[in-house]
């Protein structure tokens, strides 16, 4: 089940992602558009933000992903991608987000073939602050919020 | 004919989410309620994964912009509580309350959905839980809503591979406003899930005690407008 490879995933590694910098994709299209304030997204729900189209050159594995945990969620973010043909084939994984913070650029775990591909960018969610501590003080675990949830986009991979 | 468990005589309490979490008797221990919830306190919740689609050939922007510009944004409603009456009927929230949110830089549709149920629960359709409950057997559970567009589903009709939602029905406009805060109040973006409702057979190996996910949903949202049958474009 994917909520357990989430959980063991932050199990085991580390909890905030390195490469995350504050940040908004709101107005990349429209400058003229503000700013979302924070807690804006009911208790319920969870926004999801990413590039609709991505694309990698043919034997590299650098790509535009523009990955976005927005400001207005209420939940830490933590992103995996996979393309719908190979869905065990984990091409990324994300140490967490939190409201507010993007990773623009994000490295494949390997090239993809030549060709167009339906790339799955799965969102999940967890509570903020609510950590699973031990009585040394470990960290052991983070509390998920609701089901993940994930965006289609088209990944393409083009020639040199 | 719905099956009692011993202990779960009570009236309605506790919520079952697409997900599905679980009645509880009011004078049963209550796990606390979790943060973010709606609800009554000790209600319990369920959850619902749901998948947006976004096919960047079908981009179009108003402003034909650079599509490789476009950022998908949508909020998803991942956390659906529903109360499980003694009698089994299962009542969600209240119309205009669940919803999409298109904020993205383009329309989008909800093209399909597909429902997954977990160990120890069946996810059916209205037929099949009635066929259930006439035979005495529990944990059975059927879901449907009606979304603000009038398109009514039975999500036990979207188990297995799925199955791709009514074209024009489920249309997410993108919302024209520029600020923020008025993207957030405009319904032109939204789509609503409305008459969230079900049944479930009986409690069996479920625990209406305790909350527990039943199953999950999976809708998949691709941007622009689906072309009606008809041929014509969407709202």
């Amino acid at each position: 089940m994917l909520g357990v490879g989430w959980g063991m995933a932050a199990l085991l590694g580390g909890w905030e992602d390195p490469l995350a910098t504050e940040g908004s994709y709101e107005g990349l299209v429209r400058p003229e558009v503000t700013r979302e304030g924070k807690g804006k997204v009911d208790s319920s729900s969870m926004e999801i933000s990413c590039a609709a189209a991505m694309r990698v050159r043919e034997g590299e594995t650098t790509v535009e992903a523009r990955l976005e945990n927005p400001a207005s969620n209420h939940v830490d973010q933590r992103v995996r991608i996979y393309t719908r043909e190979r869905p065990d084939d984990i091409l990324y994984q994300s140490g967490a987000l939190a409201p507010g913070q993007t990773i623009e650029t994000i490295e494949l775990a390997h090239p993809l073939e030549l060709g167009r591909h339906d790339a799955i960018v799965e969102f999940q969610g967890y509570e903020r602050h609510r950590s699973l501590v031990s009585n040394q003080g470990e960290l052991l675990g983070h509390d998920a919020f609701g089901a993940s949830c994930a965006a289609e986009v088209p990944i393409s991979c083009v020639a040199k | 004919m719905f099956v009692h468990r011993p202990d779960s005589m009570a009236a309605r309490v506790v919520a079952a989410g697409l997900g599905v979490a679980l009645a509880a008797s009011p004078v049963a221990a209550m796990a606390e309620t979790p943060h973010g919830t709606e609800g009554k306190p000790g209600e319990s919740y369920g959850q619902t994964q749901l998948m947006v689609r976004a096919d960047g050939t079908d981009l179009t922007t108003p402003e034909g912009e650079n599509k490789e510009l476009d950022q998908v944004r949508v909020t998803i409603p991942v956390k659906i509580d529903f109360v499980a009456k003694s009698d089994g009927e299962l009542k969600g929230p209240g119309d205009g309350v669940v919803k999409f949110s298109n904020n993205s830089t383009m329309p989008v549709h909800v093209a399909s959905a597909k429902v997954t149920s977990s160990e120890g629960t069946r996810i059916t359709t209205a037929e099949e839980e009635r066929a259930a409950e006439a035979k005495g057997e529990a944990d059975v559970i059927h879901l449907g809503l009606t979304n603000s567009r009038g398109d009514a589903i039975d999500l036990g009709g979207y188990t297995g591979d799925g199955g791709a939602l009514k074209e024009g029905a489920w249309d997410i406009a993108r919302s024209p406003q520029q600020d923020g805060k008025k993207r957030e109040t405009d319904s032109v973006n939204k789509l609503y899930l409305n008459k969230l409702g079900g049944r479930i057979s009986g409690f069996g190996k479920l625990d209406p005690a305790r909350e527990t996910q039943v199953g999950q949903i999976h809708w998949t949202v691709r941007p622009g407008l689906a072309k009606a049958a008809n041929g014509g474009g969407g709202a």
